[in-house]
């Protein structure tokens, strides 16, 4: 079978993911924004005989390559040589479009031209004649609709053509007398290295050259004839500029310009229509006054109906998990391997496998944001705000992309052209709270602010981004100095997300967190159940039954008292909180009242179940402090303590680096063994609310200093891979400074104002 | 006796494969924690292992 290499390249958002997933059958990430594909990607598709190897390149509007992501795309046309380019080119903006086109004709690979959105551009008005502009640019051009597959085939059948013609295309764009006349001369010096100019097109080069582009003429140096190149190349400028007035580059780019409104005056008409619906929405949602608090709204939404839907398949989840416990109770006898089945597994799985419907619920909204298109103009609403804190609204795609996944995120970065605003937003964007940490914050949330559940996460959310805001302008104002440079941002029409994409948003997230729950999550459980297990400590039972003494006399006549004054005034009983409590002294009061028993004899029955209770307490307390999890907790206590944690919490911190997901799984394990309830009927929730130690503001500055705190390993890992180990040090100790710092601070002062319980 | 050594085998299998999955996120990171190895950040992670 033969194989045609094809690279499909274009501008940023014009639809080139989206036409190779059509392409391919794929399913690669797509997003109503530009800079969704920071790499190439390779998919396959026989078809006619024939097996087409596609590759997703990066976005780029330009041969003239700036960031990182626009050098992967332009070094694989010139160097891998595809067979064919399809240039994926958006309808709605042809001429802009149309740039790289010509730039791509001077590359000498044959060229496809596929009017992308083709149907949106006609809703506007925007009539083209792909058979003219085919004409005039030599270049097959296909209308397609990517969503919907139109203009799939056809782009297959002319793939076909041009490699079973072998017809060159060979009509390249003309930039007038003066500047033809000095590309000549460089083209002439470059071609006496014939090898060189088999590798890059001599032509192209030679535009290049007198482009000054740095790219180019590092590429120049492999040339032997580099010196003399470069000498023409100077030479050439000087006279272009003194014929125009201007900077060469600017000469070259006003050259393709004009032929490109040329070519688009004979090809295209604009219908005139009432206004685009992106227009008229866009009126409100980027108006002045009321873009800041739409968005905001929007958020603030998402995280209400995220919380109030996810609660009930949550509430299922747990009663299932709840049964699964009862099960193992039954059928596997008391001992280690049903302490590691109910404890390890069930209550560190079966914790993070209940935030399932929530995650997904969150991320079923956030990718409506994108493809709708709302999400680029999030970064448009934020731009004003970031250019104050140095930054600009190109960092705040990234930025977004972290509210997923930090690792994607740091490497969506890559998308920014200088390298200060690179470093600063990689280290800002783990500030986002991703994916993994919402689970914890839901957790805490839900069991200490039920009714706020939404508005305190949100809170959260908030409090990550004037983070990454204030950290963004410390950075640049005291360790990368420096101006961010100018973006202008582009606003990608307004597009219905389809019923397919969401519902493939909602399946890729389950199986992803499924697998996640199922792997290195299930395992750290099993870990972290081993280390709060193990060693176990000497048995002393004298001990415990000198403590259950001490206690017994302790109490024996507080509960006299309390029982007789119970049976003279029962209206007494509604001080008693504690639903047990509650139930062994009335069960008591009725006995007594029946004469069935005396005071002191109820006294003594619920005296020796309470006694029994206190010392299984405290044979478990001590068995889990004697514990490896609790000997490293006990050491890391001390740098806690002042901001509310105790030993348990500190072990949840360090299992967190695995994954933040293992946060709550750690604090399953930890308050299910060192429960002082029924396990059976008891949750996370429940065990995190009897705990002494918690508290809503201990549960609030938790969430802080999970949002805070440095990442999971591997989005340390994508930091040194992207920054170096140094910009790793500085983060960590950044992060760590900052974390323990506003922890400590909302603690002290919230303790002092009476938030402390 | 036959308990324990059921737990042990459970205990060490998971404890090495946690250890083995941060040493691959750190030493060689070619998965990202999203698990799909299908996301941008997995591609470019496995870019950057190539170079």
């Amino acid at each position: 079978m033969k194989q045609i290499k094809i690279g499909l390249s274009g501008n940023p958002n014009s639809g080139k993911t989206t036409l190779f997933n059509s392409l391919t059958g794929s399913h690669q990430k797509v997003g109503n924004y530009a800079g969704v594909t920071i790499e190439k990607k390779e998919g396959r598709k026989i078809y006619k005989d024939y097996e087409f190897i596609i590759y997703d390149l990066p976005g780029t509007y330009s041969l003239t390559a700036y960031s990182i992501d626009e050098v992967v795309a332009r070094d694989f046309i010139i160097e891998d040589k595809p067979d064919i380019i399809i240039d994926v080119l958006d309808s709605n903006n042809i001429e802009r479009n149309l740039y790289l086109c010509l730039q791509f004709q001077e590359l000498k690979i044959p060229i496809i031209g596929a009017l992308n959105i083709i149907d949106q551009a006609e809703e506007m008005g925007i009539r083209i004649d792909e058979k003219q502009l085919s004409k005039i640019l030599d270049i097959p051009m296909v209308k397609t609709v990517g969503p919907k597959g139109k203009g799939i085939t056809e782009i297959l059948d002319e793939a076909i053509k041009i490699v079973e013609k072998n017809d060159p295309q060979n009509r390249i764009p003309s930039y007038g007398d003066e500047v033809e006349r000095e590309i000549e001369p460089i083209v002439r010096e470059i071609e006496k290295d014939v090898e060189f100019s088999t590798t890059f097109p001599s032509r192209w080069m030679a535009i290049k050259l007198l482009e000054k582009d740095e790219n180019a003429y590092k590429k120049i140096e492999k040339n032997k004839n580099e010196r003399s190149v470069k000498k023409t190349a100077e030479d050439c400028i000087k006279r272009v500029e003194s014929h125009f007035g201007r900077d060469s580059e600017i000469v070259i780019s006003e050259q393709r310009y004009a032929y490109i409104h040329g070519t688009v005056k004979e090809t295209v008409v604009r219908v005139a229509v009432k206004t685009a619906v992106t227009e008229r929405v866009d009126s409100v949602l980027l108006n002045r006054i009321l873009a800041l608090p739409i968005f905001l709204f929007i958020l603030w939404a998402i995280f209400q109906m995220t919380f109030l839907i996810g609660a009930y398949p949550k509430g299922w989840i747990e009663s299932f998990f709840g049964w699964l416990v009862g099960i193992a109770d039954k059928f596997v006898p008391p001992g280690v391997l049903s302490s590691l089945i109910i404890d390890g597994v069930i209550a560190g799985f079966g914790n993070v496998i209940s935030f399932i419907p929530q995650v997904v619920i969150l991320f079923m909204f956030i990718s409506i944001l994108e493809d709708s298109g709302y999400m680029a103009r999030a970064a448009f609403i934020m731009d004003k705000f970031l250019h104050i804190f140095g930054l600009h609204g190109q960092s705040f795609l990234p930025m977004m992309t972290g509210f997923g996944c930090s690792v994607p995120a740091i490497m969506a970065s890559r998308t920014l052209k200088s390298n200060k605003d690179r470093i600063i937003t990689v280290l800002v964007t783990p500030f986002m709270s991703c994916g993994a940490k919402f689970p914890v914050h839901v957790v805490l949330a839900g069991a200490f602010f039920a009714s706020n559940a939404g508005n305190v996460i949100f809170s959260i959310y908030i409090i990550g981004v004037i983070l990454a805001l204030v950290s963004s302008s410390f950075i640049r104002k005291m360790v990368l100095k420096g101006e961010s440079t100018p973006f202008v941002m582009e606003l990608p029409p307004y597009r219905l997300p389809t019923v397919k994409g969401i519902l493939w948003h909602i399946w890729d997230k389950s199986q992803q967190y499924f697998k996640k729950a199922g792997t290195i999550i299930l395992a750290a459980s099993i870990v972290v159940w081993a280390i709060t297990s193990f060693p176990k400590p000497p048995e002393n039972n004298q001990k415990y039954q000198n403590m259950a003494d001490e206690y017994k006399s302790k109490s024996e006549n507080e509960i006299k008292t309390r029982l007789g004054l119970l049976t003279a005034n029962p209206d007494k009983l509604t001080e008693i909180r504690d639903e047990k409590e509650l139930k062994a002294y009335k069960d008591s009061m009725v006995k007594i009242q029946n004469k069935e028993s005396t005071v002191e004899q109820e006294a003594d029955t619920i005296m020796s179940a309470w006694t029994s209770n206190y010392t299984d307490n405290l044979k478990t307390q001590e068995s889990l402090s004697y514990s490896i999890a609790g000997r490293i907790g006990k050491f890391i206590e001390p740098a806690i303590r002042p901001l509310g944690f105790d030993w348990k919490i500190g072990i949840a911190m360090v299992t967190g680096f695995a994954a933040k997901e293992v946060v709550v799984s750690t604090m399953g394990t930890l308050y299910s063994l060192g429960s002082e309830q029924e396990k059976e009927s008891e949750t996370l929730k429940q065990a995190l609310q009897n705990d002494k130690t918690f508290n809503p503001l201990v549960a609030y500055v938790l969430m802080l200093f999970v949002l805070i705190l440095a990442p999971c390993f591997a989005a340390q890992a994508a930091i040194k891979a992207e920054l170096g180990w140094r910009w790793l040090g500085f983060y960590y100790l950044y992060t760590t400074l900052v974390a323990w710092g506003i922890c400590f601070a909302v603690y002290q002062v919230g303790k002092f104002l009476g938030f402390g319980g | 006796m036959v308990e324990m050594i059921v737990v042990i085998i459970i205990v060490g299998a998971s404890l090495f494969y946690t250890g083995y999955r941060i040493y691959k996120t750190v030493k060689r990171p070619n998965e990202c924690s999203c698990e799909s190895n299908n996301c941008k950040g997995c591609e470019v992670y496995k870019k950057i292992i190539q170079k």
